[in-house]
């Protein structure tokens, strides 16, 4: 599997910069055209948590403003990169996105610190996610 | 019975009651004896006292029935008239018969020792006597030296009957040294002795017995006896060996002039006790009078308390034996019921243990629910999952293509990205549609075959094709670094082309999924079983992760899927199809890396 990392454009330089990383490619795509249409948001995406840990830990603090992740992918899945992150810089903002049927319980299992309003359903309608990363963005 | 009854405590509850039984025995055996010995003591000394006073009272009947006697006698020596023989012989005979119950006679002797006169006997007779000379008898010599008179002791005459001789001395009026002869009484030892006995109580029950001061037995019981003396042969031998010692001494005793009473025991226990009483006549002491009282009565409550005693222990003892069979039922009646309980709480522990069984299959039960909640669960998660995923580029695309078409556009351009986009998770959905179509036809047993002939190497090659179209289609760079090798072979095979199609893509879309670098080689073999039937195994090998341990156990199950897309279902309705075509699918780990799939389905 190789990364895909957009190499930034220095006139977006003012943009919210946010990663977005899946395994499924098409979502991918659909998510960084969809965003970047906007002209308010700069998306890198990386199609497995290894080559977005790998970029994370590359850049200086508070380059990415926002971190959207899959929970389910190969190797290392959404909740061990969160936490790898929370590790390196806890005040980082990442939020889940997934297919699954969510409940709060389940995940607080999986990790407790995690707020179940930080979860992002599949299929996503595209104003609600970025309706979402604004807010983030404000906190 | 008796072992299981003697346990250790009901040993010593056994113990205890025999203990106390033979216990109880010996303390009523003993108080009975002591009781049967205070009454036979009591028994005893009124025996005494009663032969005491008895005794003395025969000695003086003696003394009562022999003094006239001596009366007579003395009267009769001073009144004898040598000169008239005739009319002394009246009184004399008159005299005999004032004394005839204890006298045989009287006799008038002379000087030289020759008969005057006998009472009762006509002088005719007497006549013929007159040569018998009697100067050397005792009853004639001692009152001639003594001028006293005499009391003979049992003397035997010539017709063997034990006679007791009484005689005065016949002294001149005158001249009290002119010894003119005597007058004695002969009395009848028997009849003395018969008489003293009538006159015993009869309450006594005893014996009477006479002896001299010199120990020469008058009268006795025994009449062989009579005239012998206590220390010789005769009496001796008849005295038991084991009493001869306190017999003699108190017989010796007895001679001294004393009254007494003594206990002899006798042999067997019994009691006799032996009162004596001296008897003096003319203030001499002459005889010793002798009654022998035995304990009957005594000997005879010792025989009742001795009975009662034996009753009252028998009694004891039966109470005791009944007491111990009492004890004896009532300890295996425990025994019983303590089996019987144990009996129940083994049923109970029984009942208990299947009661926990019970729960633990009620346990297994819920567990294979929960097993099976979670699996439902799982399930709607994957298919959640499996649903949601294609839809977001299908639906994003056309959102994004639907938008130029706000700007009044009647075209918008569409690039190739976003068609195979939508075709690909449109197709990844359909799989999905028909995958949980196979598990419903597979868990309602509505699997239904359409069996046709056809060549395995067709759909083998097609399905290398759809594979390679499908890796092109997502992810054109694993086509290069992956080659799956397939040595082409006809072999044709009676099955479900399209099932068997769906198995071997379904493997061979695995092999791929977990193998993003290296080969993957099909191939298939023929073979036959025992029973000579023919078999085609199909092996799909690769080079990839291999399977990972944890699931190799429950791989073909619904949902043991480790990957990170997919249903989960793929291999599980491969099993249900290789299982519908009574064969068998299985899998395992290469030496080296990867894993190797394998079917084998009967050739026709």
């Amino acid at each position: 599997m190789t990364s895909e990392v957009e190499i930034n454009n220095p006139s977006k330089n003012k943009l919210a910069r946010i990663m977005v990383v899946d395994d499924e490619k098409d979502i991918l795509r659909i998510i960084k055209r969809d965003l970047e249409i906007t002209n308010e948001f700069q998306v890198e995406i990386f199609s497995s948590g290894h080559d977005a840990l790998n970029s994370f830990r590359a850049h200086e603090s508070g380059y990415y403003d926002v971190i959207i992740t899959d929970i389910r992918m190969p190797r290392m899945n959404g909740f061990e990169l969160y936490r790898n992150i929370k590790e390196m810089r806890p005040d980082t903002k990442i939020a889940f996105i997934t297919a699954f049927e969510i409940n709060k319980d389940e995940f607080t299992k999986v990790l407790p610190s995690i707020d179940v309003k930080d979860f992002i359903i599949k299929p996503i309608d595209m104003n609600d996610l970025i309706f979402k990363i604004k807010s983030m963005l404000a906190s | 019975m008796l072992s299981i009854i003697l346990s250790r405590n009901n040993v010593f509850l056994l113990i205890l009651v025999i203990g106390v039984g033979v216990s109880l025995s010996i303390l009523s055996y003993h108080y009975s004896g002591l009781t049967a010995d205070q009454i036979s003591e009591i028994a005893s000394s009124d025996i005494r006292s009663n032969a005491i006073i008895e005794t003395d009272g025969l000695s003086k009947t003696l003394l009562h029935i022999i003094d006239p006697v001596s009366t007579n006698l003395e009267i009769l020596s001073k009144i004898v008239n040598y000169s008239n023989i005739d009319e002394t012989k009246i009184i004399i005979d008159a005299v005999q018969n004032s004394t005839k119950s204890l006298t045989e006679g009287y006799y008038w002797i002379d000087e030289n020792g020759r008969i005057v006169s006998i009472s009762n006997v006509n002088s005719s007779i007497v006549k013929s006597y007159s040569n018998i000379d009697l100067s050397n008898r005792e009853y004639f010599v001692i009152p001639k030296e003594t001028h006293a008179s005499y009391y003979s002791s049992a003397i035997e005459s010539i017709d063997k009957i034990p006679r007791l001789y009484i005689s005065f001395p016949i002294l001149d009026n005158s001249d009290a040294d002119n010894f003119k002869g005597v007058i004695v009484a002969s009395i009848k030892i028997h009849e003395l002795g018969r008489f003293l006995q009538s006159e015993l109580a009869p309450q006594v029950a005893g014996n009477v017995g006479l002896m001299d001061k010199n120990g020469v037995i008058i009268y006795g019981s025994n009449p062989s006896l009579i005239g012998k003396y206590y220390l010789g042969e005769e009496f001796q031998s008849l005295v038991p060996e084991e009493i001869r010692g306190p017999y003699n001494s108190l017989l010796a005793r007895s001679l001294k002039g004393f009254a007494g009473a003594e206990d002899l025991i006798l042999m067997g226990g019994n009691k006799t006790t032996i009162t004596y009483q001296p008897v003096f006549i003319g203030g001499k002491y002459l005889w010793t009078l002798f009654v022998s009282s035995p304990h009957q009565l005594a000997a005879e409550v010792g025989v009742l308390i001795n009975n009662q005693k034996n009753f009252s222990t028998l009694m004891i003892l039966i109470i005791g034996a009944v007491a111990l069979g009492i004890a004896f039922l009532i300890l295996s009646w425990n025994k019983r019921l303590e089996s019987a309980v144990n009996a129940r709480t083994i049923e109970l522990r029984d009942a208990n243990n299947s009661l926990i069984n019970y729960n633990k299959l009620l346990e297994s039960a819920n567990e294979k629910l929960s097993i099976h909640d979670r699996m439902q669960k799982e399930f709607i998660n994957i298919a959640a999952h499996e649903l949601r995923t294609p839809i977001m580029p299908i639906l994003g695309d056309a959102i994004f293509l639907e938008k130029q078409f706000e700007d009044g556009k009647t075209e918008v351009k569409v690039d190739r990205e976003q068609v195979s986009s939508i075709i690909r998770n449109a197709k990844r959905l359909r799989r999905l549609a028909s995958d949980i179509l196979d598990i419903t036809k597979i868990e309602s047993q509505s699997l239904k075959l359409n069996k046709e002939r056809f060549n395995l190497n067709d759909i083998i090659i097609s399905c290398i094709s759809d594979i390679k179209a499908q890796i092109i289609s997502s992810d054109p760079d694993q086509l290069e670094n992956i080659s799956i090798d397939y040595v082409q072979k006809d072999v044709f095979i009676f099955a479900d082309k399209n099932r068997i199609t769906q198995v071997i893509f379904n493997l061979l879309s695995n092999s791929v999924k977990f193998t993003e670098k290296g080969s993957i080689s099909i191939s298939v073999e023929l073979g036959n079983d025992i029973h000579g039937n023919n078999y085609v195994t199909t092996s799909i090998r690769d080079t990839g992760h291999g399977i990972d341990p944890e699931i190799i156990p429950r791989l073909f199950t619904k949902f043991a899927s480790k990957s990170f897309e997919g249903t989960g279902l793929g291999l599980f309705i491969s099993k249900s199809i290789i299982i519908a075509h009574g064969g068998k699918i299985w899998a395992e780990n290469n030496v080296d890396s990867g894993a190797t799939f394998y079917f084998r389905i009967p050739q026709e």
